[in-house]
């Protein structure tokens, strides 16, 4: 059965394209550009065109001699001029640690008005003590 | 070197550089087997004819970017079935003639071919579409297992399966029909 598999496979093949095929083909695509330029993005013209308007001005202008002139100072220039920053005091890691606490201010204490009353007085205890021992 | 003994991969590259020579040397070597294949899948030669020189004109488009992540056939097999599939769709409605077709004005071996493709077709389309690709691709293309697989976009043990039960299926179809029989 495999042979007729294989002779299946044969008359398979044997089928041809028309010889004209080729020839159809060839006529259809000898007006094709083989480089296509459509690939060329709109915006890449675009971008070329505002690129050629920018430099425009710049192609007729004519060098200009220093003393008429005005010089454009210098990004370093500007450096100098700018005025120091403050130092700044650099704080250690143990002055952080070490951080005083201010004082605080002394409680204030109130004085008492008026004697207590709840204290009993020597005498009243000896005379106690002397019923006591009676 | 001449053009008809490079490789596939090579003429593609001879034809991006620029060759024209390199692309005729393409439809040379791969318009037997889209036509073969168009005939069988549209049952048409005249249509199978319309689709070869299709595929063509887009591969002439489509290989100046072809990046060789696959085989040139496989590709163009590829276009093959898209176009079939879109010529298939334009002509919906239509009735599908399985008629044998006017040959008075085709040369012998034409006719011969044409009578060929109706005899495959008959005993292929009896198979399940994926079947029939596999017998098509690896049996009758001489496609490897993993080109096979490349080309139909499914793993080699899907292709082997298929190809398994499209051999059992196609045995089954010949003994009923016969190889000569129509």
């Amino acid at each position: 059965m495999t042979d007729n598999i294989d002779e299946l496979r044969k008359r398979y093949r044997d089928i041809e394209a028309p010889p004209h095929i080729a020839t159809r083909i060839r006529a259809e695509v000898a007006d094709k550009p083989l480089r296509t330029r459509s690939w060329t993005p709109a915006g890449a013209t675009i971008m070329a065109v505002v690129l050629v308007a920018w430099l425009v001005p710049y192609l007729g202008e004519q060098p200009t001699t220093s003393s008429t002139r005005p010089t454009r100072p210098s990004l370093a220039a500007l450096v100098a001029l700018k005025p120091d920053a403050p130092a700044r005091t650099s704080v250690s890691l143990s002055q952080l640690k070490t951080i005083k606490k201010p004082k605080l201010p002394p409680k204030p204490r109130l004085k008492p008005t008026k004697p207590q009353t709840n204290l009993e007085s020597e005498s009243d205890l000896l005379e106690e003590k002397n019923y006591v021992f009676s | 070197m001449k053009l008809d003994d490079l490789s596939d991969a090579e003429l593609v590259r001879q034809f991006k550089a620029g060759n024209h020579q390199a692309f005729d040397a393409i439809v040379r070597r791969f318009q037997d087997s889209v036509f073969r294949l168009a005939s069988v899948w549209l049952h048409d030669e005249q249509a199978a004819a319309d689709v070869t020189q299709e595929v063509f004109v887009r591969g002439f488009k489509g290989l100046r970017r072809f990046r060789f992540r696959s085989a040139p056939f496989t590709w163009l097999y590829r276009v093959t079935k898209n176009v079939c599939r879109e010529f298939n769709r334009m002509r919906r409605g239509e009735a599908l003639v399985d008629e044998p077709p006017d040959t008075s004005s085709v040369p012998d071996k034409q006719v011969a071919s044409i009578d060929t493709a109706r005899r495959v077709r008959k005993l292929v389309e009896k198979l399940p579409a994926r079947q029939r690709e596999v017998v098509m691709l690896r049996i009758f293309e001489d496609l490897s297992v993993a080109q096979t697989s490349s080309a139909m976009g499914c793993r080699e043990g899907t292709v082997k399966a298929l190809l398994h039960k499209a051999t059992k299926g196609l045995r089954i179809s010949m003994k009923h029909t016969g190889l000569d029989n129509d």
